[in-house]
């Protein structure tokens, strides 16, 4: 049933999803969604609480099965069964941050990128803990941290985890002024390098991004 | 197998082996086995007679007391989705955190245990039988909690019903690690039931390893 045509070309490059649908508890929460990012582009999700932001963004990081729909990241199908495989591509900020109160802020990130297959290189994490203003807090225990101190360390991950596609949830949660212009800064550096961000949040970052209102009350 | 490494030694990082926390099923164990000869009396050919068994229920007692949190502290903090996401199968997944599970928590106890034997006045040839016994018997009783953790990840306090669950599966291994015990004080061979204790720990690796999967996977929709 191709009613809509589809004139573009077959997308090669960015995040492109086909009318996806995501169900809650047998609510369809997300009805014949699409969406389309070009590599450089960032995009806000606005809508009122309920209304599918967080479901959208865990189920393109692979976290939610989809009911139906396709996923595509430069080109390639991401879908394995029902679920999205994008974990290659994808860094994905929910709202538990997953953050273990007894390791260092350094522990904790070398533990993600060994995860990650990859050799710790702590210069690395100790660029990512200075961008987001955590420097000296290197290798005290998470456990002394604050609210926004926690929720930087967990921007630090996103930026570590070095994947193309940046999918955030209420990224600045907590971050006091200042904190979020570091988070723009860190956010346009990222889309500068021909990155992509997904974000669901109800402030203004201060950058053009597309705007993509999930609509009122369903 | 990377990624697998880095997990395996995540995880080994958040036991923090030789710290407070891990030695609280440790001294469990102890504590438990200690209680033994108080409740039968110290007559020595009952302590004798019960020792393998007794060794055996507090094992996997202090082994289940720490289960319940094997996927449950992970999924509480949302490092859960990290772990989905590391692009690792969730079939390895579980098979990481079952090994270093058992290598931060199972191991010392099976260390501790002939110092227990030695306190029921088991002789040295049921030592024999209760180490191997619980070195390859052991590994059931984690990946079968396993499964039972995977399955009660989302229930609060849901470390009884765990209980309840996994308890009944323990009953093979008790068996066999008993009866693996009470036949080298026989002077029988011991080599019957460990063989089996071997094989049920094996398929217990595949049920657990699958069934916590498909529990996890569950709990992610």
């Amino acid at each position: 049933m191709s009613t809509i045509s589809t004139p573009d070309p077959i997308p090669t490059s960015g995040l492109h999803v086909r009318r996806i649908c995501v169900a809650r508890a047998g609510n369809l929460v997300i009805d014949q969604q699409d969406l389309h990012l070009t590599p450089g582009s960032g995009m806000i999700l606005r809508g009122p609480n309920g209304r599918g932001k967080s479901t959208l963004l865990r189920a393109l990081s692979g976290l939610l099965p989809l009911t139906s729909g396709d996923v595509l990241i430069d080109g390639e199908n991401m879908m394995v069964g029902d679920r999205v495989e994008s974990g290659r591509h994808v860094v994905y900020l929910g709202h538990s941050l997953g953050l273990k109160p007894a390791l260092t802020a350094l522990e904790w990130l070398a533990a993600h990128i060994r995860m990650d297959g990859r050799q710790v290189v702590e210069d690395d994490m100790l660029d990512a803990l200075e961008l987001v203003g955590l420097g000296p807090r290197a290798d005290d225990p998470i456990q002394g941290f604050s609210a926004g101190q926690r929720q930087r360390l967990a921007l630090a991950r996103i930026v570590v985890m070095d994947r193309p596609i940046w999918l955030l949830d209420e990224p600045t949660v907590g971050l006091d002024v200042a904190s979020v212009a570091l988070f723009s800064k860190l956010v346009a550096a990222h889309l500068q390098k021909g990155g992509m961000m997904l974000a669901a949040t109800h402030i203004d970052f201060g950058f053009d991004a597309e705007i993509l209102d999930l609509g009122g009350r369903p | 197998m990377k990624r697998f490494l880095g997990l395996l030694a995540r995880e080994l990082q958040l036991h923090q082996p030789l710290s407070g926390g891990n030695m609280v099923p440790l001294s469990f164990f102890v504590i438990t086995v200690i209680l033994v000869p108080f409740g039968v009396g110290p007559e020595p050919g009952i302590l004798t007679r019960i020792a393998g068994g007794t060794v055996w229920v507090a094992a996997l007692l202090a082994v289940l007391l720490t289960l319940d949190r094997l996927y449950q502290a992970d999924r509480d903090d949302g490092s859960l989705d990290h772990l989905v996401m590391s692009g690792l199968p969730l079939e390895l997944l579980v098979l990481a955190k079952c090994i270093a599970h058992w290598l931060a928590f199972t191991l010392p106890v099976i260390i501790m245990a002939p110092l227990m034997g030695l306190l029921l006045q088991l002789p040295l040839e049921g030592h024999v039988a209760l180490v191997l016994g619980l070195l390859v018997g052991s590994p059931a009783l984690t990946f079968l909690g396993s499964a039972g953790a995977a399955l009660v990840v989302s229930i609060r306090r849901g470390g009884l019903l765990l209980a309840l669950l996994v308890l009944p599966l323990y009953i093979p291994v008790l068996i066999f690690g008993a009866s693996a015990v009470e036949a080298s004080l026989l002077n029988r061979s011991m080599s019957d039931p460990l063989m089996l204790l071997t094989a049920f720990s094996l398929l217990s690796a595949f049920i657990g390893v699958v069934g916590s999967s498909l529990a996890l996977r569950l709990e992610l929709s």
